[in-house]
Formats: structure tokens, C-alpha cells, sequence
């Protein structure tokens, strides 16, 4: 039998990589409140160093042996978790990271610094606060007296499919100290009897060493749930006193020591609970399930329409019997997009670091709140996600939040403070990022706004202060005075608006001088599924996003003026939107018949990049929770739209994309351009003023 | 709802027949002239229903269709030849076909045969003067006293702004 080993290699890449997750948010919690739960990072770097050995990632091993050595003084005391050695963990915990990675990618590159992080760290192997001597035969300073221990060690008959070997274990023992081992042979069935592959035997192992417990136990850490394990100290020196006040709880034969074996079962459960609460599914797996359920909530909806049709006497076991499935159908829908739902930790547990190291380069202080960890979204959303809302944290850090000398000039703590919380809101998710910094300064965008000749002085007045934010996401746009390695190049808010649009989603911002600035990303639950409006133009069924939709109304031919250049507007209680007739649009006016006619069809008025406008369509049909299907596999991009749904007949509708149907109204002239607003905007307030008078 | 007329795919004699022959060929009609293509990019075959039509594409592109769940545009064989418009019968079919890892439609006015073509019975198109387009014809070939014109749709669909439009497109969002 050949075992592949590519496959265990992804495994083990896929595992360390949430093993340095374990270990950074340790390390980051050790920095901030100076204590953190030490074996379990202690258990990710070993982990780690484990997974690498048993891959022949040497390199990789080699380097984490040196970080776990040096947790383990940590974890025992003997290295007190000064700022320094946080950061120089840290260091090196990104060091791991990019060997993983370069493993991952089959490159075999080393990252710069690891020679200098691997001398740093053996620095402090060598010189200790304190502590005696050092070399790879690990001290410890809780029991440094020699003792024997009496350890049964009996595995279930499963553990060598585990891939765990008893032989290793022993060895290992042999290395902390003296050893003698009897081998229980009196389970081992006749030889016809025997499987190969079950363990039969089981040992009694006496072992005179210096090392911790802890230590001893360490050597168990990947067989705990596959076998018994009891460690019993006969010539206890020195934790003695230790266990004599636990002695009273348990009832125990001899002088065992109850405090490592309680640890012992503490930690089996955690590990059993954790395995049977999460198994690894490969993604494409889980696509292929979202994709059927979409066919099987179309072919049931078809089904659905079809027995609507059949004669209710005759037909109505038939009848409950759709019904029933029905209901079915969506909760295994539900269930299956469940699935792929993860919570937002997974992205928010990356800023405590970022806010960290920005802020020190950058010599701010800066705390950091989260809330909200727990709301779910899919996984692809928050993948994506994870970068645009990096590069807001960045910036809050940078642009945002003021140097400490400044920040008590204004009467502020020296500490800023930046909240990102996340939420759940009709049918989306909804981030915030809010900084209580300097916020954003209209005086300065405006300036910068007009040198880049996005708009002219008169028209400047006239803007709100949203629309003024909304030029940081202009692309080429910076206000920060002079460009750092951080931010300030002008790339990156048009990127972060733009993916988030490709998401679906949108992103506000308000922001209050000396105040500090929100970012409001508000995201779809999902990417697979959008809720839509569907309604009819023509005979085609389009779908827009209800996210976009504003309201809908139906005009009176006077609520339509048409401007000079042939643009119509339309008058809703006193605001103008320019109107489009999506039939136009869409070029499919042969068969409609109702475009002419403004009070015939109804409006519909729609939000796309802070853009309002009116869309005139021939009749709502009603809301839809819709399948998203891509039309470029088999077809170009199709402007104004940004994908296709299957309809219960099983025909095919569009989904809209407002921006791109903007883009190409544009184009075809049939829509104001962009300098119109401000004469748009104008009118609107001169009639205002005249309401006023009036 | 569409009907499937016949899974040729799915044929694995004729598939194993095609592979040592490499010239097997689908043949349908369109306007009186018969026309083939070569059978290994053909999926399958179906009855004809009204696709949703594709805002601002090409009168050729008769629209998209789900076919199980899958997007397939439809091309309109006798708009993209521009013959006379399409009569719809009970023998219009959609022939759907694999090109470039992309799925495709094409409506044509009937299917007839699955005919096997070798190479010497194979002649250079001559020029057509006509309105298809040379680079589309791989080739004719006689059978039976009839004439089959032989179809590369490869560069039939490349022409049709299916596949070629990826740098279309680039070069209007560019000027946007």
C-alpha cells in the first residue's frame, strides 16, 4: 500500500496554520494582559514542531524546537514575558508562518531574519533571569530534584491506526532520565488471532528523572485519548506538598499525585470534544452541495408550480406531499448554506496584530475593542473581506487616531481607542470600524478634490458632507501630507470600495471632526444567494437587489420633466433622480409597451454607489430569495448585469448590477453625467428655498 | 419543458468508432444546405424553447437557458449566417456543444445524421462569395449525392463575440 503523502502534507500545512493563529493570539494576549493560558501555546508550537519533523520539513522543525524550548522556560517561569520576548516570539511566529507558506507554495525560500530571530531566541535559552544550566536536556526549576515515577501505560488496541507508535513514546521517556520498562504481554491473543494492526501489549515504566511532570505528560500529548495513562510519583521530593491538599477530595491508593492526573482528564475531554465537533471537509465538497441544493430548489419550485395546476380533490395526497417537501427543500437549504457560515472571528482575530504594529511603528497608542466576534458569514465573503477591512483598521491607526502629545491636546486620553464590532441587519452583515480620532477634514478633501479637478469651487458648497467623505475612495486620492510605508500612496481606498462592491456589498463613512471617523461595511450574508426584487419588463423577468431599492412608486406624468439634452428627471416629494426606463436600457423596448407611459409601469428608486436614480419598469412581481448563477462560463460579461437566476419554470432571469447599468446609460447618453448633479443638486435647493419663501 | 432528443455523448460505440476514425461529423440542416460538425464537441441535443433574451447582445445571440442548472447562451445558426429568419418547427433543435470549455447552443433547423467522413472524401472550401465566412468551413465533403458543408466552430464561435469578447470588454471598461 502506498500512502500518499502530499495529502498528510496539506493536512499538516492546513493544521499548523491554525496552530500560529493558537499561537499568536496567545502571544498577544500575554503582551496586552500579561498572563495567557501558556500550555496551549506551548501545545501549538509543539504541535507544529511535531507535524514538521514527521513531514521532513526540517527547516521548519528545527526553528520551532527553538520557539518551543523557549515557551516552555515561559511556561515554567523561568523566563519572565517581557515585552521584548513577546515581540521576539512574535517575530518569530510570522517567521513559521512564511516557512509554512513557502512550503505550501513549493518554494524554498528562507525568510529573511530567521538566522537573527534563531539567535535572539537562543539568547534567551542562555541567559535566563534565572535558572540553572542549558543545552536541549530541558531543567525545570518547579522540581529539579531527581524522583522516581511509577507510569502505566496501557493503549487501546486502536492506537496504532492513529499513527502513533508506543516504541517512540518509550524512547522518549528514556531521554528525560533512567529508565526501566516491564511489557505486559498477557493480552496478546494466538498468532492465527492476531490483527496486525491493533496494539496488544501494555508497559509499567519506571522512570528516575529531574523532569516536570508537565514534561512527562508532554510525551503522552498525542496518545491521551487512545490510551491509559497514570503517572504516579513513589519518591516524590518535592511536589509532595502539592498533592498532600488535594489528597482530601480523592480518595486514592498510594501516594499518587491527583494534580497531573486531573490536568490529564481535563485535557482528554477538551481534545475529545474538540474532535467530535469539527470534521475537515475539502471546500469543493461543500460547492458541489450548494450547488445541488440550488437545483433542487429550483427543480422543487417547478414541481410546487406544476401541482398549483392539478385538481385539489383529485390530487391531494400529491398535493401535501409537495407541500411537505417543500418545506424540506428549505430547510435543507438552510442547512446546507449553514455550512459554509463561519464566524467573523476568523477575520477579526488578525487586527489585534495590526493595530499592534502599525501603531508602534508609527509610536501611537492604541487599544483595540472587538465585538460581535461570534456573527457568521460565509466563508468566501469573509475571505474576501479580510484584506479591505485590514486596510481600514491600518488606516484608522494612521490617519485616524492622533499621536498621544496630540491626542492630550485635545483633551483626549494619550490611548485611542478603535471599536470594530459586527452585527446582523435585515439580511446582511454589518462591520463598523470606528476610531475616536481626529476625523476626516472637509476643507482638506475639497482642496485636494479640486486640484484633481473632480470638482469646481462653485460646486463645492453645495456637497454634503457625505459626498465629500466619499472622495477618499476616488482612486489617486490621499490627504495624508506625506506618504509612509503605512499609507498615504492614494491606492487602497478605491481598491477597498471596489471590493467591496464585488462583494455586494457597500461601505458608508460619517465622521465628526476631532471626533473620530465610522466605517460602516455592510456586507450579504452570502454570495451564493441574493434577496431580489423580480420584476417585469416586457416579458422578461429581471432581478434587482432589495439592498438597492429604495422604494418604489408610481409617478403622475407631471412628476417627469425632461432637461435639454433629452435626460429625464423625475420629481419625487420635492428630490429630483434622474429617470431611466431599463427598457431603453436593455434595448428590448420592441416588445414593451408601456415605456412611454410614466404612470403605467411603476418606479422604482434605487441606490448604487451612493447614486440615487429612478428605474421605470413595467410591474413588480415580488421578492425572491435568488440562486446567483455566473453567465461568464459560457458567455462575456453582460453590462448592467451581474448575473442570472433559474425562475421556478425553470427559465432564466437576470440579476441587475445598478453601477454597471449607470455605466451604460451613461455611455448611451441617456443619463446625466456626472457634473449634472451639481445642477441637479442646485435646482433642488433653489426650489427648496423657494418652498421656504413660499 | 425541454425535451432531450438524444444523449450522443453518451453513445460509447460511436464515441470508441470517432476515436480511430477521427472523423465522424453531426449533420443538420439550416436553409436546404446540409452542414456538419465534428461529433466530439457535441454534448447533446434538444428541443427548442424560448431563451431569455440577453440585453444589447448581437441579433445572432438568441439569449441564455438553463440547461440543468447551467447558463447556456444560444446562438441563432441562421441569424449568424444571415439566412432567412427561423421558422420554429417541431424539428427545430438545439444542438448544444463544448467548445473551449465553454457551452454552447446553436438552433438549427434539424438534425439528420451522424456521418462518417474520411479524409480523402474531404475537399478545400472553395470561396463562397457568400455570406458565410470561409474561415468558418473546415471543409466539404460529398455523401450520397448530397454536399455537407463542415463546420470549424471553433472559429465560427471565436467570430460570434463569445469567446473572443474578454478583450472587448477589457477595452470598454478602459475607456470608462
Amino acid at each position: 500500500m502506498t500512502i500518499d503523502m502530499a495529502q498528510f502534507q496539506l493536512t499538516f500545512l492546513e493544521e499548523a496554520a491554525e496552530h500560529l493563529v493558537d499561537l499568536e493570539s496567545g502571544l498577544l494576549e500575554l503582551e496586552q494582559h500579561g498572563q495567557t493560558d501558556m500550555s496551549a501555546i506551548f501545545r501549538a508550537a509543539h504541535s507544529i514542531k511535531g507535524g514538521a519533523a514527521t513531514f521532513g520539513f526540517e527547516s521548519i522543525a528545527e526553528f520551532t524546537h527553538v520557539v518551543e524550548f523557549v515557551l516552555e522556560k515561559a511556561r515554567d517561569g523561568e523566563l519572565k514575558p517581557t515585552e521584548e520576548l513577546t515581540s521576539q516570539l512574535l517575530q518569530s511566529v510570522d517567521i513559521i508562518s512564511e516557512m509554512v507558506k513557502a512550503v505550501r507554495e513549493g518554494t524554498d525560500v528562507t525568510p529573511e531574519g530567521r538566522e537573527d530571530c534563531l539567535a535572539a531566541l537562543q539568547g534567551y535559552i542562555e541567559n535566563p533571569d534565572r535558572g540553572t544550566a542549558v543545552g536541549l536536556e530541558p531543567t525545570s526549576t518547579s522540581s529539579p530534584e531527581s524522583r522516581l515515577l511509577q507510569i502505566t501505560f496501557k493503549p487501546k488496541p486502536s492506537m496504532p491506526a492513529t499513527g502513533s507508535d508506543a516504541a517512540n513514546i518509550i524512547r522518549e521517556l528514556a531521554n528525560l532520565g533512567e529508565i526501566e520498562v516491564s511489557c505486559h504481554t498477557d493480552e496478546v491473543p494466538l498468532l492465527s488471532d492476531i490483527d496486525p494492526e491493533k496494539m496488544y501489549l501494555s508497559w509499567d515504566i519506571q522512570l528516575s528523572t529531574d523532569a516536570t511532570t508537565e514534561e512527562i505528560e508532554d510525551v503522552f500529548v498525542f496518545v491521551e485519548d487512545d490510551a491509559e495513562i497514570s503517572i504516579e510519583t513513589r519518591a516524590a521530593v518535592q511536589s509532595e506538598q502539592q498533592s498532600k491538599s488535594k489528597e482530601s477530595e480523592t480518595s486514592t491508593t498510594g501516594k499518587s499525585e491527583e494534580k497531573p492526573k486531573q490536568q490529564i482528564n481535563k485535557k482528554e475531554n477538551a481534545e475529545a470534544n474538540k474532535e467530535s465537533i469539527f470534521i475537515r471537509v475539502a471546500i469543493d465538497k461543500v460547492d458541489q452541495l450548494i450547488n445541488l441544493i440550488g437545483e433542487l430548489v429550483t427543480t422543487n419550485a417547478m414541481v410546487e408550480q406544476c401541482s398549483k395546476k392539478l385538481d385539489a380533490d383529485e390530487n391531494q395526497t400529491l398535493k401535501s406531499a409537495v407541500v411537505e417537501m417543500s418545506s424540506h427543500t428549505r430547510n435543507l437549504q438552510e442547512a446546507i448554506m449553514g455550512i459554509r457560515m463561519m464566524p467573523i472571528d476568523f477575520a477579526f482575530s488578525r487586527f489585534p496584530r495590526t493595530v499592534r504594529d502599525t501603531a508602534s511603528k508609527l509610536g501611537k497608542q492604541v487599544n483595540l475593542e472587538t465585538t460581535g466576534n461570534q456573527t457568521e458569514l460565509d466563508k468566501t465573503v469573509i475571505e474576501k473581506i479580510v484584506d479591505p477591512l485590514t486596510h481600514l483598521v491600518r488606516n484608522a491607526v494612521d490617519h485616524g487616531i492622533e499621536l498621544p502629545e496630540r491626542r492630550q491636546e485635545c483633551g483626549k486620553p494619550a490611548e485611542g481607542t478603535i471599536k470594530i464590532s459586527a452585527y446582523h441587519r435585515g439580511g446582511n452583515v454589518v462591520i463598523e470600524i470606528q476610531d475616536d480620532g481626529a476625523g476626516l477634514n472637509r476643507e482638506k478633501i475639497l482642496k485636494k478634490a479640486i486640484e484633481k479637478e473632480l470638482i469646481t469651487t462653485e460646486t463645492a458648497a453645495d456637497l454634503s458632507d457625505e459626498d465629500v467623505w466619499n472622495f477618499i475612495f476616488d482612486s489617486g486620492f490621499s490627504t495624508a501630507d506625506k506618504v509612509t510605508d503605512v499609507s498615504g500612496r492614494g491606492v487602497g481606498m478605491d481598491v477597498v470600495r471596489k471590493n467591496i462592491q464585488a462583494l455586494g456589498g457597500a461601505v458608508h463613512i460619517q465622521s465628526e471632526i476631532e471626533k473620530g471617523t465610522c466605517f460602516t461595511v455592510s456586507l450579504p450574508l452570502t454570495l451564493a444567494i441574493v434577496d431580489g426584487m423580480a420584476l417585469r419588463l416586457g416579458r422578461e423577468t429581471y432581478i434587482i437587489p432589495i439592498l438597492n431599492i429604495i422604494e418604489s412608486i408610481r409617478l403622475q406624468p407631471e412628476q417627469c420633466r425632461t432637461m435639454q439634452d433629452g435626460v429625464e428627471i423625475v420629481d419625487i416629494r420635492g428630490e429630483y433622480f434622474p429617470l431611466l426606463r431599463l427598457s431603453e436600457v436593455f434595448g428590448t423596448t420592441e416588445e414593451n409597451t408601456t415605456s412611454q407611459d410614466i404612470n403605467a409601469g411603476i418606479t422604482v428608486v434605487v441606490e448604487s454607489d451612493q447614486t440615487r436614480l429612478a428605474l421605470q419598469v413595467d410591474e413588480l412581481l415580488g421578492e425572491h430569495q435568488v440562486v446567483i448563477k455566473n453567465v461568464e462560463d459560457n458567455y462575456r460579461k453582460i453590462q448592467g448585469i451581474s448575473g442570472a437566476t433559474i425562475l421556478g419554470d425553470g427559465r432564466v432571469a437576470f440579476i441587475i448590477d445598478l453601477s454597471g447599468l449607470v455605466k451604460l446609460a451613461r455611455e448611451n447618453g441617456r443619463f446625466a453625467k456626472a457634473s449634472k448633479f451639481g445642477a441637479l443638486k442646485m435646482a433642488q435647493t433653489t426650489q427648496r428655498q423657494e418652498e421656504v419663501a413660499a | 419543458m425541454n425535451q432531450q432528443v438524444q444523449e450522443t455523448s453518451s453513445n460509447e460505440e460511436m464515441l470508441a468508432d470517432t476515436v480511430i476514425n477521427g472523423n465522424q461529423f453531426l449533420t443538420f440542416t439550416l436553409q436546404e444546405e446540409t452542414y456538419g460538425v465534428d461529433i466530439l464537441k457535441v454534448q447533446e441535443i434538444r428541443g427548442w424553447s424560448e431563451p431569455t433574451p440577453i440585453p444589447n447582445a448581437p441579433e445572432f445571440i438568441r439569449g441564455v437557458m438553463n440547461l440543468r442548472g447551467e447558463i447556456v447562451p444560444i446562438l441563432d445558426m441562421r441569424r449568424r449566417f444571415q439566412m432567412d429568419e427561423t421558422s420554429f418547427t417541431k424539428y427545430t433543435v438545439i444542438v448544444v456543444v463544448n467548445v473551449r470549455e465553454r457551452t454552447i447552443g446553436m438552433t438549427v433547423d434539424a438534425v439528420s445524421d451522424v456521418m462518417d467522413i474520411t479524409v480523402e472524401d474531404m475537399k478545400d472550401a472553395p470561396d463562397f462569395g457568400t455570406s458565410i465566412d470561409a474561415s468558418f468551413i473546415r471543409g466539404l465533403a460529398a455523401s450520397e449525392e448530397k454536399m455537407v458543408i463542415l463546420l470549424d466552430i471553433d472559429a465560427m464561435l471565436q467570430s460570434c463575440e463569445l469567446v473572443d469578447l474578454d478583450k472587448i470588454v477589457e477595452k470598454t471598461e478602459a475607456t470608462v
